[in-house]
């Protein structure tokens, strides 16, 4: 159990150092154009990913998915930085950037909402060549305003589709609280498409995988869709330096931070060399870029 | 029982139309609402629809124009129905129809590109449809004898029979319009100049576009009596009593007036002109225009058809008059006036430059525009 | 005679049965009722399980079908009326472009096809020319058969040498016309590219030079055949080039063919301003400045609403009366 939990743990902190470098490149002037962080919605992608398997199994994600990606194809880190440096040793050439990502079977865009319907003729393509395999898309809160995903629920619904989506609920548009977004909950909407959902703390890395792994385990049996909302909260800024929240409720929500809800659950000798493990890769990684 | 497709009445200024194109053969279905044929007046084309379903018969070849309730084609139910042309006949006889002349568009395109005038050359080759390789053997002919210049020079020449071969025009007046005068002359084989007479003593012995001004008006019985001169055009336009009393004297005495008129101005069908006009380039007297006498008319005016012009009347260029507008004797219009459809103007008006009629005009009455006022200041 | 809807059947009928990848997806497209223009009627009575007749939700069927191209299927999605075509934008110009652009080693093979054009009475918003708003998407090519084209050997050729989207536009009034082929007045020869696309090249006249280059594609071809007919008794000789491909600018195509007449008109049924005639006339005032005549006519429909009333309709679009009027007035400057 312990060795799942150093599991989880090594790939959210991973994911957490890469984007913090990210951030700290971006303020030095290494970085062009924009980037979207998740810090503190780690767990989503690590939990979710990990019950996927990637042989088979597709993600669609968003403009915040570095976590994602990594989570998903870890081996194509150094491809993914260059990418969002601008290289054309970058995964998709340099063009892509931060939000337009592609490896085998993982493929981001920044529309918001409009990987869902993409992901629904995946899943459909799924069902017609019998592959068993499922089709996770991976929306915010914010995007759940976007009327493109209702289609997409009514087909994969009509369909019977293996579509997974999950809304990662981390309570901000952009600068926007959902509650200005939104007239209604967001767990009351596929239901109502016939897409069963269930909900969880999208901060408890465990709670998402074990459902996330449940859910995978019944589509793989039935093939139909299904929706899970994660309720998390994104304590880094929309892009950067874009941030009007205030520090008491920042800091009400540091407390929650997945990261550090692992780091009770961990001996400390464990936590510091899985800090240094991360941190070597990351400064391994700016040493092969030529970055101090 | 067949239904008569006739020729509708398209608008009020014109009672008649031209058949241009039946949309379907002889023999064809046709639907109720669908178009049949295509019928052309001055001011547009315009599809004609079926009334009812049924077989087309034509009647009346394309082409012509017909007046309006003349039965042009039948619309019949079965192929056998035989169709009554007599009856359909006599309803248009009444008025013999327009031929008009025939060529391709081709040729009226490189008619217009090569300066023809493609009436004029119709009627040279009567019964000949006048195709591409027509025109440019005429155009061939043209440019390797210059002398023979038949065809590339309309004039009322084939309009008017004077039965001389070479009309010589005296010119009364020496200022700019004498030289507009010598100017269309030089392009016209069928009249020359003999010279110019000018009241102003100082214009004597002086050369006009290489013509001489020979004299004052005095000059004018002697040159007639020893035959010197033909006819006599006016360019005198200041005062427009004086331009009318200049004719009217010399006409007293038997001496007659020409009409000037420049190969680019369009003289359409069933125009009548009498004596003493002068028209300059780019004009355009359209069908059934009645123009009476001494009247001048400057570059590019345009009589819409129909419209009635007395005498001694001036025209500043590009003016317009829409259809069917009367205008009596010495009136004057500046440049670019512009006169509505059946407009009347009375004797002796005068219309300032640049206005648009739109109202009857009466006798002795000045009309002008508001005058252009400075609405600000550049800087 | 074949149809071009007919041509257009037998197309996909040969792709279903030779393909396995193609799968055919839009709204009402299923038997017994076959599609509003019947193209697909027959075919999933004939094709178990190969046509999908989806939800009336033109954005999320263009997604789903990006999805199926992204996976190794070859979809061909039927827009209803091509004016529901905005409503795809996104998924066309944001996604299924984007894919076969900026990832790496990602084909999307996409044909979307959609009927455009007015002259049925559909009123405003089921009788316009909207192809011209996707002009210019980089990735995204744009064929539109004329009725002098066989639509169904192009569709065939789409798929098998396209793996990025494709607008396949097709033109209402088409439907029922006879496929154009070369009559005593007419000769029609069909120039092929290297990617095996036709342009129509049409002669009203077998000796001589011509006097004017008429451009034009897709649905304005049934005009053509009437005439250039009327015309060549006229003795105005033409040569109608009529691309099949629009979208990217089949300009080397056209370029000899206004070189070698010097007088051109471009007609096209969109609105007037900013559209294929104007963009094609840039470009050949670019490659031939000096070589022509005299300025080049485009000529199009109104920039305004296509009314439904017939007499209204028929003033605001296109129409052979208005060609003909560009011809003369081009073929009159001196």
């Amino acid at each position: 159990m312990s060795a799942q939990l150093e599991f989880f743990y090594e790939k959210m902190l991973l994911i957490r150092t890469f984007e913090e470098t990210l951030l700290r490149l971006f303020s030095q002037g290494y970085l062009r154009g924009t980037v979207h962080t998740c810090i503190g919605q780690e767990a989503c992608a690590v939990g979710i990913i990990a019950a996927l398997n990637s042989e088979q199994d597709t993600v669609c994600s968003n403009h915040r998915g570095h976590g994602h990606f990594l989570m998903f194809s870890e081996q194509n880190m150094y491809g993914l930085f260059a990418e969002i440096l601008g290289l054309e040793s970058g995964i998709c050439n340099g063009k892509g950037g931060s939000q337009h990502l592609h490896v085998t079977n993982f493929y981001s865009n920044g529309i918001l909402g409009g990987m869902v319907p993409v992901a629904t003729g995946i899943a459909l393509a799924h069902k017609l060549k019998k592959e068993n395999a499922i089709s996770v898309v991976f929306v915010g809160d914010g995007a759940m305003a976007e009327g493109i995903i209702y289609e997409s629920l009514n087909m994969a619904a009509l369909w019977q589709l293996p579509l997974l989506l999950v809304v990662e609920q981390n309570q901000i548009a952009q600068s926007t609280p959902w509650t200005l977004e939104h007239g209604s909950i967001i767990e009351d909407r596929s239901p109502a498409f016939g897409v069963p959902r269930i909900a969880v703390d999208g901060n408890h890395v465990e709670s998402v995988y074990n459902t996330a792994k449940e859910l995978i385990t019944q589509m793989r049996i039935d093939n139909a869709p299904r929706c899970l909302v994660l309720h998390t909260y994104r304590l880094g800024p929309h892009s950067k330096g874009d941030d009007q929240r205030s520090s008491t409720e920042l800091a009400m929500n540091q407390e929650k931070d997945p990261l550090k809800q692992l780091e009770i659950l961990l001996t400390q000798q464990i936590v510091t060399h899985i800090k240094m493990r991360c941190q070597k890769r990351i400064s391994d990684m700016l040493t092969h870029f030529l970055i101090s | 029982m067949a239904i008569t497709i006739s020729m509708p009445l398209l608008n009020v200024n014109d009672d008649s139309a031209i058949l241009v194109r039946w949309l379907y053969p002889e023999g064809a279905m046709v639907n109720k609402d669908e178009a049949i044929c295509i019928v052309e007046t001055t001011k547009s084309a315009v599809d004609l629809y079926a009334e009812a379903n049924g077989i087309l018969r034509h009647l009346s070849p394309t082409g012509i124009a017909y007046k309006t309730g003349t039965v042009i084609g039948f619309l019949t139910q079965s192929v056998e129905e035989e169709v009554s042309v007599l009856d359909a006949v006599v309803e248009t006889t009444e008025n013999p129809t327009v031929i008009t002349p025939k060529w391709t568009r081709k040729a009226q395109i490189l008619a217009q590109r090569f300066g023809i005038d493609l009436n004029l050359l119709a009627a040279q080759y009567p019964d000949v449809s006048i195709t591409e390789e027509l025109i440019k053997q005429v155009v061939a002919q043209h440019q390797s004898t210059p002398s023979a210049e038949i065809a590339i020079e309309p004039s009322l020449q084939h309009q008017h029979s004077w039965g001389i071969t070479q009309e010589r025009i005296l010119i009364l007046g020496g200022g700019g319009g004498a030289a507009l005068v010598l100017d269309i002359l030089s392009s016209i084989a069928s009249q020359t100049a003999i010279g110019v007479l000018d009241n102003n003593s100082s214009l004597v012995g002086a050369k006009i576009l290489g013509t001489d001004v020979l004299g004052d008006f005095s000059l004018v019985m002697q040159l007639w009596q020893e035959k010197k001169f033909d006819s006599l055009i006016s360019t005198v336009v200041r005062d427009i009593d004086d331009r009318a009393a200049i004719f009217e004297r010399f006409t007293q005495l038997g001496i007659p007036f020409a009409n000037v008129i420049a190969p680019s101005v369009a003289i359409r069908q069933n125009v009548k002109i009498g004596t003493g006009n002068l028209i300059v380039h780019g004009g355009y007297i359209a069908t059934g225009v009645h123009l009476g006498n001494n009247n001048f008319l400057a570059a590019g005016t345009y009589i819409e058809h129909h419209s009635v012009i007395g005498n001694h009347c001036t025209f500043g260029p590009r003016t317009s008059l829409s259809g069917r507008v009367t205008v009596a004797d010495r009136v004057k219009f500046g440049t670019q006036v512009a006169v509505e459809p059946f407009i009347e103007i009375g004797t002796k008006s005068v219309v300032a430059s640049g206005v648009v009629l739109t109202s009857h005009v009466p006798a002795h009455s000045i009309v002008k525009n508001t005058t252009s006022v400075v609405i600000r200041h550049a800087r | 005679m074949p149809t071009y809807l007919k041509e257009l059947q037998q197309g996909l009928f040969t792709l279903l049965t030779n393909d396995q990848r193609i799968i055919l997806l839009g709204e009402d497209i299923i038997d017994p009722y076959g599609g509003a223009f019947k193209v697909t009627a027959g075919l999933s009575t004939q094709f178990p399980g190969r046509l999908i007749t989806t939800p009336i939700a033109e954005a999320g069927i263009t997604g789903v079908a990006v999805g199926l191209a992204l996976r190794g299927y070859v979809p061909i999605l039927e827009i209803m009326f091509g004016d529901f075509l905005t409503l795809c934008a996104d998924q066309i110009i944001n996604h299924a472009t984007k894919f076969s652009s900026m990832y790496s080693a990602v084909s999307c093979p996409l044909i979307i096809r959609s009927p455009m054009g007015g002259g049925r009475g559909y009123g405003p918003t089921h009788s316009q020319s909207l192809e011209k708003l996707f002009l210019g998407t980089p990735h995204l090519k744009i064929i539109s058969p004329s009725n002098f084209h066989n639509p169904g050997r192009t569709i065939q050729q789409i798929v098998q040498y396209e793996s990025n989207p494709v607008l396949f536009i097709e033109h209402k009034l088409l439907y029922s016309e006879f496929l154009q082929v070369s009559n005593e007045i007419i000769h029609v020869n069909l120039q092929s590219s290297e990617e095996g696309y036709h342009t129509a090249i049409i002669k009203n006249y077998t000796v001589g030079n011509p006097d004017l280059c008429l451009i034009s594609y897709g649905g304005t071809s049934r005009f053509l055949p009437k005439l250039l007919t009327d015309l060549a008794v006229e003795e105005v000789r033409i040569i109608a080039v009529l691309p099949e491909v629009i979208d990217p600018a089949p300009i080397d195509i056209l370029v000899p063919y206004a070189a070698a007449a010097r007088r051109v008109v471009i007609a096209e049924e969109s609105t007037a301003d900013f559209g294929w005639a104007v963009g094609i006339a840039g470009m050949l005032y670019e490659k031939l400045w000096k070589q022509l005549d005299c300025p080049i006519k485009v000529v199009t429909s109104e920039r305004c609403v296509i009314p439904t009333a017939s007499e209204q309709e028929k003033e605001v679009l296109i129409s052979a009366l208005k060609i003909e009027n560009a011809i003369m007035e081009v073929l009159s400057w001196l």
